[in-house]
Parts: C-alpha cells; sequence; structure tokens
C-alpha cells in the first residue's frame, strides 16, 4: 500500500539533466536582511518542523544574534535561481479522507508533506517576490484573496 | 495450504537445506520456515551461512528486527537551547565560501555543508529529549563510571571471596551511593534557582506524581 500511494500522490518524473553552469540572474535584486526577517516575522513558531526538526524560532534567533549567517546562504540561492536538493526532503503523514466508501483506493488517503523550514524560508522570500512583482503588474484580481 | 492460511514462507528458492553425509542422496529443501503476517513485518533474514554442525541439515539463521529495538535518536529540545553560550560562537560563524563556478551539483554540496556546519553548533548547545520516562534527571557521567566501577568490584567481591577484595566492593558501593545522593542533592537544590514557567509542570509532579494514562 506505501508504493501505491507514493506512486499515486508522487509519480516518478523525468530524470533531471543538472545544467553544466548556474549563472546569476542580472534582473533579480540582491537579497535583503529586511526580506529575511519579514519571511520569518510570518513563521509560525508552533509549525511542525521536519525532518531535520528545526523549528521557526530556532532560525528567528540565528538571524537576531547574526543577521549575515541566513544571508549569505539565501542570496546565492535568490541570486542563482536554484532550489538545492538537500532542502527539498520531506516527511509525508498519510491521512484518511472522511466519508469514503472504500479506503482500498489511494485517492481515499491525503498525504500531508511537512518540509524543512529552511527551505520554506526561502520559499517564502520567493512567494514574497512574486506576489510584489504581480501587484506591480496588476496580475491579481481586486478580490483575490489568499 | 500453508498461504491459504495467511503463512509466507521464508525459505529463498534453491537454497537447499540439507546435504545427506552418506550416500549418493541428493540435496535437499526440507526445512521450511512460515511467518504469519504479522511476523513477517518483522522478518528481516534467513540465511544459513553457518558453518555445519556434521548433522545432515544446515544451521539456520532468521533475524527479526523487533520496531522496539529500532529507536530513534533523542530529539533537541530546541526551546531550551543554551543561547547564552552560543551568542559568541554565533556572531562568529563563517559561512563557507560559495562555490566559483557553481552548478547544481556544486551548490548543493555548498548548501549541505553550511547547514550542516551551522545546524551542528547549535545541537552542540542543545539539550536532548530524555530518552524515557524512567530516566533522571541529575544523573551525570560520573555515576556512570561510579557505577560501573561498584559492579566490578561486587563481582570481583563474589568470585574471589577475601576480606580485601570486599573491602574493596563495600568502598566502591559506598562511594557510588553517596555520589547519588550528593548529585540528588546538588540538582533539586539548584531546580527552584532554574526553573521557568514551564518546568511549573515538573515541580507539581513531585508532590503529585505523574497523572495515569
Amino acid at each position: 500500500m506505501n508504493n501505491v500511494l507514493l506512486d499515486h500522490c508522487f509519480p516518478p518524473k523525468e530524470p533531471f539533466s543538472p545544467q553544466p553552469r548556474l549563472r546569476p540572474h542580472k534582473s533579480v535584486p540582491p537579497l535583503t536582511t529586511d526580506e529575511i526577517a519579514a519571511a520569518l516575522s510570518k513563521c509560525s513558531p508552533t509549525s511542525a518542523p521536519a525532518p531535520d526538526g528545526i523549528p521557526y524560532s530556532t532560525w528567528k534567533q540565528v538571524n537576531k544574534i547574526n543577521l549575515s549567517i541566513l544571508l549569505q546562504i539565501l542570496a546565492p540561492l535568490v541570486l542563482l535561481g536554484y532550489h538545492p536538493a538537500s532542502l527539498k526532503s520531506s516527511n509525508g503523514v498519510v491521512l484518511d479522507e472522511p466519508g469514503k466508501p472504500s479506503y482500498e483506493s489511494p485517492s481515499s488517503f491525503r498525504i500531508i508533506v511537512l518540509i524543512r523550514t529552511f527551505s520554506k524560508i526561502l520559499e517564502r522570500i520567493i512567494a514574497a517576490r512574486l506576489l510584489t512583482a504581480a501587484r506591480l503588474r496588476g496580475l491579481l484580481h481586486p478580490n483575490q484573496c489568499g | 495450504m500453508a498461504a491459504e492460511s495467511g503463512f509466507a514462507l521464508l525459505n529463498p528458492p534453491d537454497e537447499y537445506t540439507r546435504f545427506p553425509l552418506v550416500g549418493n542422496a541428493r540435496p535437499s529443501v526440507i526445512d521450511l520456515a512460515f511467518a504469519n503476517p504479522p511476523l513477517l513485518l518483522l522478518v528481516k533474514s534467513w540465511e544459513a551461512s553457518l558453518p555445519s554442525t556434521r548433522s545432515y541439515h544446515i544451521p539456520i539463521t532468521i533475524t527479526l528486527a523487533a520496531p522496539s529495538l529500532n529507536r530513534k535518536p533523542p530529539r533537541p529540545r530546541w526551546a531550551d537551547t543554551d543561547w547564552e553560550t552560543l551568542d559568541p560562537i554565533i556572531k562568529g560563524f563563517k559561512v563557507p565560501a560559495v562555490p566559483s563556478c557553481p552548478t547544481p551539483l556544486k551548490l548543493d554540496e555548498w548548501m549541505s555543508e553550511s547547514l550542516n556546519r551551522l545546524v551542528a553548533l547549535l545541537k552542540e548547545h542543545t539539550p536532548v529529549s530524555r530518552p524515557s520516562h524512567h530516566s533522571k534527571p541529575w544523573w551525570t557521567p560520573h555515576l556512570t563510571v561510579l557505577r560501573r566501577e561498584y559492579h566490578k568490584a561486587a563481582r570481583a567481591a563474589r568470585k574471589h571471596d577475601t576480606p580485601h577484595m570486599r573491602e574493596v566492593a563495600g568502598t566502591s558501593k559506598a562511594g557510588y551511593f553517596k555520589a547519588i545522593k550528593a548529585a540528588k542533592n546538588k540538582h533539586w537544590s539548584s531546580f527552584p534557582l532554574t526553573a521557568t514557567p514551564q518546568s511549573l509542570w515538573t515541580a507539581k509532579r513531585f508532590p503529585y506524581g505523574r497523572a495515569q494514562p
């Protein structure tokens, strides 16, 4: 059943052919400490961390003590437009959807994937940038929510 | 019939288990091992690699992986990280240089190295959760050494019952229990000084005990 669920929820992908060299995007502005602080301020301290188990509160404290650590690690990733494979490891929690007539099919289950908090900080930074760009260009509907 | 009853055969195919030492009889497979579904989940391996016992039947090792034995490593208590000690260390932390010719592979390695260094530093100053409710918060590594010495001396005294050995065992025992008392005293006397609002519940357990599940 585990393999059936995995194949259903995470179908195998085409093998990824890595680029020979990553080039910095010239149009991408450099990452700032304010962006990191803004991303961290929205992170819940009680959010479930996985798989390394490090909560947001730890990263907040690290950033409070030394602003340059997270900046030095995240800035090259933003500039080069690369999300490291090591940040994509996750823990999956399988939950059964209530009210299903049968639980023989994988579609009766839902997997909640918990990824590393450090990865989610990077994602929040990129999401904030995308949101700003979309607002500036009027791509969002006025009634857009969420 | 075994399969119909839910049993699974553990023997690998074409693996002989009986080698007749006399005559021209051929080796055969007559020693079959079955597991029911709950046990099958725990079966790790079936091996016939042990030396012969000069019997027709070769010894077979079936290894079970009991889930209770695969304990998870203790979880760091991130809420109790010693930030005071970490403060100067974090301030002086240097992130490794970004690869000059970044490729996805190199960037992955750089990222892993940078994060692993930082996380190792944080874990070094973060206490881990107690492995069980029975572990003692006042226990120290020194007590472990004393306990080993005490048991060693007690074993030696039982084996060679001489006045000298008994005296050594007695001294060792007295030292061990005295050290336990001192460690308990030291820990619990300093407990109110280091108590936090969260440790209120720990303090509550002293007079009332742990709530029954």
